[in-house]
């Protein structure tokens, strides 16, 4: 398949099947919670019942009586130093006081399930209630309850971020909107629950089965809480049954290192579906105040907002999610002139709020994203128009520092619009919506190094094995570095292997997470083919007394002047020249230099690449029920190159449908401080029943960074869908739905005060 | 645990007789994975909603965690396992690859026995009967666009080979 540059590719950009793909529909795939070791032992963990009070003494004799249990640990039994994924302010077992419904107090190892459950309840807890904070408005009052002494009125994190002459920019603008947006707790809900399966050996080294999507920053997390040295610790993988970020946090893996130091043997520690609901981890909740003026032309000027958030109990990533992220990312998108943003994080006594697709991007570009629809219909410009006024183009720096090098936003606009057939009339209670939305895809932001190595190996029958520490999720990135590697040396991607996170074996990766993988271990694999090959063929010269530059590698084969040879016999004739000696080639690659934080006032050109896209929905409301039935959904996306065009479909189709649910569907409910849907009956997804019409629409910018041009597409396909159809019920029904879920009652109840 | 309460159940799984003993209370979940080694069957939510743990038993797809295992005595069980050939792959698995209808591949196993059970029982399905088909099982990365798309292909095939 050609491209636009004339470029001829055997597997980029191709059909190319998932090579994980055999594994799986066979039912061979072991995953993480297949693994079984022989003496292990099985772990149940006590919780805590009430959203906040002191413990005031546990008794476990009775537990530790139970014929089969290896031992009862509580915090007295595990190392006080505080553990998380940004900022450590959890402990590995509750000391002094719970926090929310399910925090974690005690842990049981034992024979089997049964017997460490009935363990459990015979644990004894004396508790003394406190009063708890639900709500982040509350809980930032003067006179609250702190969830953490360390926290004055419950402030996780803050940031304040204003560019231009901020809120008096407003000063220059014709028309200024202004409404305030909410978002809800909801769960990945990924099918395969979290766990962690820790095995040791007598020396006391940790074999560490866990499913996370950054093993390489766990490994260190474990040694750093455990006191142990790296060496002690491994992270293994085999494959995992999702993760969409909310895997790059973990409670069972602590737990479990805990019980196999104590025991001395094997631990599995397993949540399932429900527990992940009820406890943890849970996408970041939002009040979003937001006000946007421009000139009477539709010209962008000003953006004011202000955003709480709530933390949950415990940090885990929501520092960054609210504080970084969605404090900028969406004001990217346009050529704001002014700009000012306070973010608020609480503390409050329920479970703690983490990572879920797109990173704080959902949850402000709702809120942007309807609010400018808004402000089009006030000056009386066609939404779609407004935004094509003032979308980046090509060149240009964002409020923020982002340098856009690549973009088909417009491309994306323009043909999505036409696929939905904009402005074609409609009949009442039928309606579109419009969405962008602006992403980073390989940035910087956690380390002092935050790029991606990866090596090559040469096997001795001339097929391949690629080392990476990116983890597969079931995203993909294992095919795509092995379409890359089979695409730069020439060879037939069957005799590419990708093998599995060990972190004894593989290089270092943070993980896949922020849509980075692509282009870090993407770019990194092309540097490391292409010296693979370099090296291949400075032998082959010898080999075959033809100057290198004749040289090309086809199919497997080294070819050039008429001769020909197999990378297997090839091999054969190195060994017996060179000595049987592995043939390897390094590759690396990481962002740019910049880091943001409040140090640099969050400016900088923080992303190798920023994806984009453009979302359109088009939905029927009934008056009569309620229900939103979205005719069609498109999914125009930037993708700078497609690398795998099946995978970037999958991606899509995947993160639609997630984004339908939390449009429509999706919410857990807290009553005081529990949640009374947390069970997969009460809490619906969904299904197969619930699949509009996609149509994805792919342009190709090209990037300058990208690999072949590629950005990242991951978390992109989530971003805007809630906006695109609040947009959309807006445009049907007349009425501004400023609350996530938008469920079939909400609009009736709207619906029926309008008459 | 009480010993005495073990049973001894005889089914045919996967065309084969076997013989296990089990508690009553015990699911063909359960037995499939910890007594048989069959781990394509996967352990999702336990309780009969996402669909992982599907098997045929006697022809009909079920949720194999809800099943306690004295109701399988003398029935036929099939399972990822069985419908895969000695050599290569049914065409349900190999449409399924085709399209990319395969991310993560947790819900893959379960999803495509329900789909096998739509074809047996219906060889020529519309879109509507294999949504409606695969409704009970759960997948959170593929949006089943494509696993929609990938068994249309093989109820085409099928159509096709009837009209020979």
């Amino acid at each position: 398949m050609g491209n636009a540059t004339g470029q001829w590719y055997r597997y980029i950009g191709e059909k190319v099947e998932n090579i994980d793909g055999y594994d799986k529909v066979t039912g061979q795939a072991i995953f993480f919670s297949d693994i079984e070791i022989p003496h292990m032992l099985h772990a149940a963990i006590l919780r805590s019942p009430y959203p906040h009070a002191k413990i005031l003494d546990i008794d476990v004799t009775a537990a530790t009586r139970v014929p089969g249990v290896a031992c009862v640990i509580t915090s007295e039994d595990v190392p006080s130093t505080l553990y998380g994924p940004q900022r450590p302010d959890r402990n590995v077992l509750a000391r002094e006081k719970v926090r929310f419904v399910g925090d974690e107090v005690a842990a049981v190892a034992a024979v089997d399930i049964e017997t460490a459950l009935k363990a459990i309840s015979l644990i004894k807890v004396r508790y003394q209630q406190l009063p708890a904070v639900f709500d982040p408005c509350e809980a930032m009052q003067p006179n609250a309850v702190l969830v953490h002494d360390s926290a004055p009125r419950n402030i996780a994190s803050f940031s304040r971020i204003v560019r231009g002459k901020g809120k008096d920019g407003f000063s220059e603008c014709d028309v200024i909107v202004e409404d305030e947006f909410t978002t809800q707790r909801v769960h990945c809900l990924y099918l395969e629950p979290q766990l962690c399966v820790v095995d040791i050996d007598k020396k006391g080294n940790l074999t560490v089965y866990l499913p996370v999507q950054t093993p390489f920053l766990w490994r260190d997390e474990i040694a750093r809480v455990f006191g142990l040295p790296l060496s002690k610790v491994r992270v293994v993988q085999v494959y995992m049954g999702g993760a969409f970020g909310g895997k790059l946090d973990t409670s069972t893996a602590m737990i479990a290192t805990a019980l196999a130091l104590k025991t001395g043997k094997p631990v599995r520690v397993a949540l399932s579906n429900d527990d992940e609901l009820k406890y943890g981890f849970h996408r970041v909740p939002t009040k979003i105040h937001i006000r946007i003026g421009a000139k009477k032309d539709g010209t962008l000027i000003a953006k004011q907002v202000r955003i709480v958030a709530d933390n949950g109990a415990y940090n885990s990533l929501a520092p960054k999610i609210v504080c970084t992220n969605m404090a900028t990312r969406s004001d990217c998108l346009y050529r704001y002139k002014h700009v000012e943003t306070e973010a608020y994080l609480v503390y409050t006594n329920k479970v703690p709020t983490s990572a879920y697709r797109g990173y704080g991007n959902p949850q402000i570009t709702f809120a942007q994203e309807s609010l400018l629809d808004e402000l089009a219909y006030q000056i009386g410009i066609d939404p779609l128009e407004l935004r094509i006024r003032n979308i980046h183009s090509v060149g240009e720096t964002t409020i923020h520092g982002w340098q856009i090098r690549s973009s088909g936003l417009a491309k994306c606009l323009r043909e999505g619009a036409q696929m939905i057939n904009w402005e074609a009339p409609r009949p009442r209670f039928r309606g579109r919506g419009v969405a962008c939305m602006i992403h980073v895809s390989g940035n910087r932001g956690k380390l002092d190094w935050d790029g991606s190595e990866v090596i090559l190996r040469l096997h001795e029958d001339g097929s391949l094995v690629l080392l990476s520490g990116e983890s597969e999720l079931g995203q993909g990135v294992r095919t795509v570095l092995a379409q890359i590697a089979a695409e730069e040396i020439g060879l037939s991607i069957d005799d590419v292997k990708v093998l599995p996170v060990d972190t004894d074996v593989s290089p270092f990766a943070l993980g896949p997470y922020s849509t980075k993988t692509t282009v870090l271990a993407g770019n990194a694999t092309r540097e490391a083919a292409q010296k693979l090959k370099a090296k291949i063929l400075e032998y082959a010269e010898q080999m075959l007394s033809v100057p290198r530059a004749k040289l090309q590698v086809n199919n497997g084969k080294i070819v050039g002047a008429d001769k020909e040879v197999s990378l297997k016999d090839f091999m054969s004739w190195y060994h017996k020249h060179e000595g049987r000696r592995t043939i390897i080639a390094h590759g690396v690659f990481e962002p740019g230099k910049v880091r943001i934080s409040a140090d640099n006032d969050f400016y900088g050109d923080i992303s190798a690449t920023y994806p984009l896209a453009a979302h359109f929905a088009e939905v029927e409301v009934d008056p009569e029920t309620g229900q939103v039935l979205i005719t069609r959904y498109i999914a125009a996306h930037d993708i700078g190159k497609i690398i795998n065009f099946e995978g970037a479909r999958g991606q899509i189709f995947g993160g639609v449908v997630q984004g339908i649910g939390y449009a429509l569907m999706e919410e857990l409910v807290y009553e005081d401080g529990t949640i009374t849907n947390g069970e997969l009956s009460n809490y619906l997804i969904p299904t197969s029943m619930d699949v509009p019409t996609i149509e994805p629409i792919f342009v190709e910018s090209y990037d300058p960074v990208g690999p072949y041009g590629a950005k990242g597409i991951g978390e992109p396909t989530l971003i805007p869908v809630a906006a695109a159809i609040a947009n959309a019920i807006r445009d049907a029904t007349g009425i501004r739905f400023k609350e996530l879920p938008i469920t079939p009652e909400k609009i009736f109840m709207a619906l029926k005060e309008r008459e | 645990m009480c010993e005495s309460s073990r049973m001894k159940i005889r089914f045919f799984l996967n065309g084969q007789a076997v013989t296990v003993y089990a508690e009553p209370g015990e699911t063909l979940l359960s037995v499939l994975r910890q007594k048989l080694g069959l781990t394509g069957v996967k352990e999702g939510c336990q309780r009969g909603e996402c669909g992982a743990c599907t098997v045929l038993l006697n022809g009909r797809p079920v949720n194999s965690c809800l099943v306690l295992i004295p109701k399988v005595e003398g029935a036929h069980v099939l399972t990822i396992e069985g419908i895969t050939p000695e050599r290569g792959l049914h065409p349900l698995q190999r449409s399924f690859l085709k399209h990319g209808a395969v991310q993560c591949g947790f819900c893959t196993p379960g999803m495509i026995m329900s789909a096998y059970a739509l074809l047996l029982e219906n060889p020529d399905p519309n879109e509507e009967d294999i949504r409606t088909a695969i409704s009970g099982n759960l997948c959170r990365c593929t949006g089943y666009v494509q696993m929609i798309e990938a068994i249309k292909e093989v109820a085409e095939l099928n159509r096709k080979s009837d009209e020979y």
